[in-house]
């Protein structure tokens, strides 16, 4: 018989897929991405692994030998909306140096474009 | 100006249109003492309420005015040696850098941002005036490209912190009062 060759590898490949998906098992929270006036959130590989091409999120911190860091932090969301902010704040700069890879991030900003309160939650319910 | 030397040819552009003006002025002041009562522009010699005794009105022929074109490269030239003189100048009255400003002279503000007063070296006030036309040239058309967002990043990393935020700023306030269309993803800058 040519067919029961085939079933045991159906079998295989489905016993595969279920051991995989018994070892990613967890809380996983799919924070996408987004953006509103005056502030923006979203996890880090949400937005990394969404489907619509678009999504963004996080931090850059520049600095040299000679000077104080500063920060800019940008988010877009699924529609292309685009919003960001940049500080020099001890603080906020502090706070965004938590950020990774896992990492659930809130942001408000003022009218003139300077963050003002950041949040980076650094959970297993972001790790994809 | 600190530590060079003012070009020639912005000292001639400068000092020329000043002693066209002088001359012009001087001409026009000497003239004007012949009169015995001031003129306004567009109200006839009759209707201006001529004193006793005045004499007559002369025919004076006013010059238009003349502009002075710049290239670019002068224009920017100029624009970084006032800013580089205004900057030395706030550089020299500026207090004491409070605890946790960089080394660049800048300052805290009430509200943890670094405020301008770090003056530029040549090639930073070179690279500013860069990202400002940059800048202003997004704001302006509502558009900012993932090409201006590559130029402006790699500028920005060379300048101090709070002339790379001042710098930026503009772009932020506009993308958040969606005044800003960004052609692409992520980071602007």
């Amino acid at each position: 018989m040519r067919i029961r060759p085939f079933i045991v590898s159906a079998l295989c490949v489905a016993g595969a897929l279920c051991a995989a998906s018994a070892a990613m098992a967890g809380y996983y929270q799919n924070s996408l991405v987004t953006v509103w006036g005056g502030g923006f959130q979203g996890n880090v590989s949400a937005a990394r692994y969404s489907a619509d091409g678009n999504q963004y999120i996080g931090c850059t911190t520049m600095g040299s030998t000679s000077g104080a860091p500063w920060m800019s932090c940008f988010a877009t969301d699924a529609n292309n909306n685009h919003t960001g902010c940049i500080t020099s704040n001890a603080n906020l700069i502090e706070v965004a140096s938590r950020l990774n890879s896992s990492s659930f991030l809130w942001v408000e900003y003022d009218s003139q474009g300077y963050c003002s309160n950041m949040d980076v939650q650094d959970a297993s319910w972001g790790l994809r | 100006m600190s530590g060079g030397r003012v070009p020639l040819r912005i000292v001639a552009m400068i000092a020329v249109p000043c002693i066209l003006v002088g001359v012009a002025a001087g001409a026009s002041a000497a003239l004007a003492r012949g009169h015995a009562t001031p003129r306004r522009a567009g109200i006839p010699a009759e209707n201006a309420g001529p004193a006793a005794g005045a004499p007559e009105a002369r025919n004076v022929v006013i010059a238009g005015p003349t502009t002075a074109r710049l290239a670019d490269d002068d224009r920017a030239a100029l624009r970084a040696l006032i800013r580089d003189e205004l900057a030395a100048t706030a550089g020299r009255s500026a207090a004491q850098p409070v605890d946790g400003a960089g080394a660049g002279g800048a300052r805290a503000a009430s509200n943890g941002e670094l405020s301008n007063e770090s003056p530029l070296s040549g090639r930073d006030l070179k690279t500013y005036d860069r990202v400002r036309a940059a800048v202003d040239d997004g704001v302006a058309r509502g558009v900012w490209t993932e090409e201006n967002r590559a130029q402006v990043h790699a500028d920005i990393r060379t300048l101090p912190a709070e002339r790379a935020m001042e710098v930026v700023r503009p772009l932020l306030v506009a993308l958040n009062q969606g005044q800003l269309h960004f052609e692409g993803s992520g980071p602007l800058f």
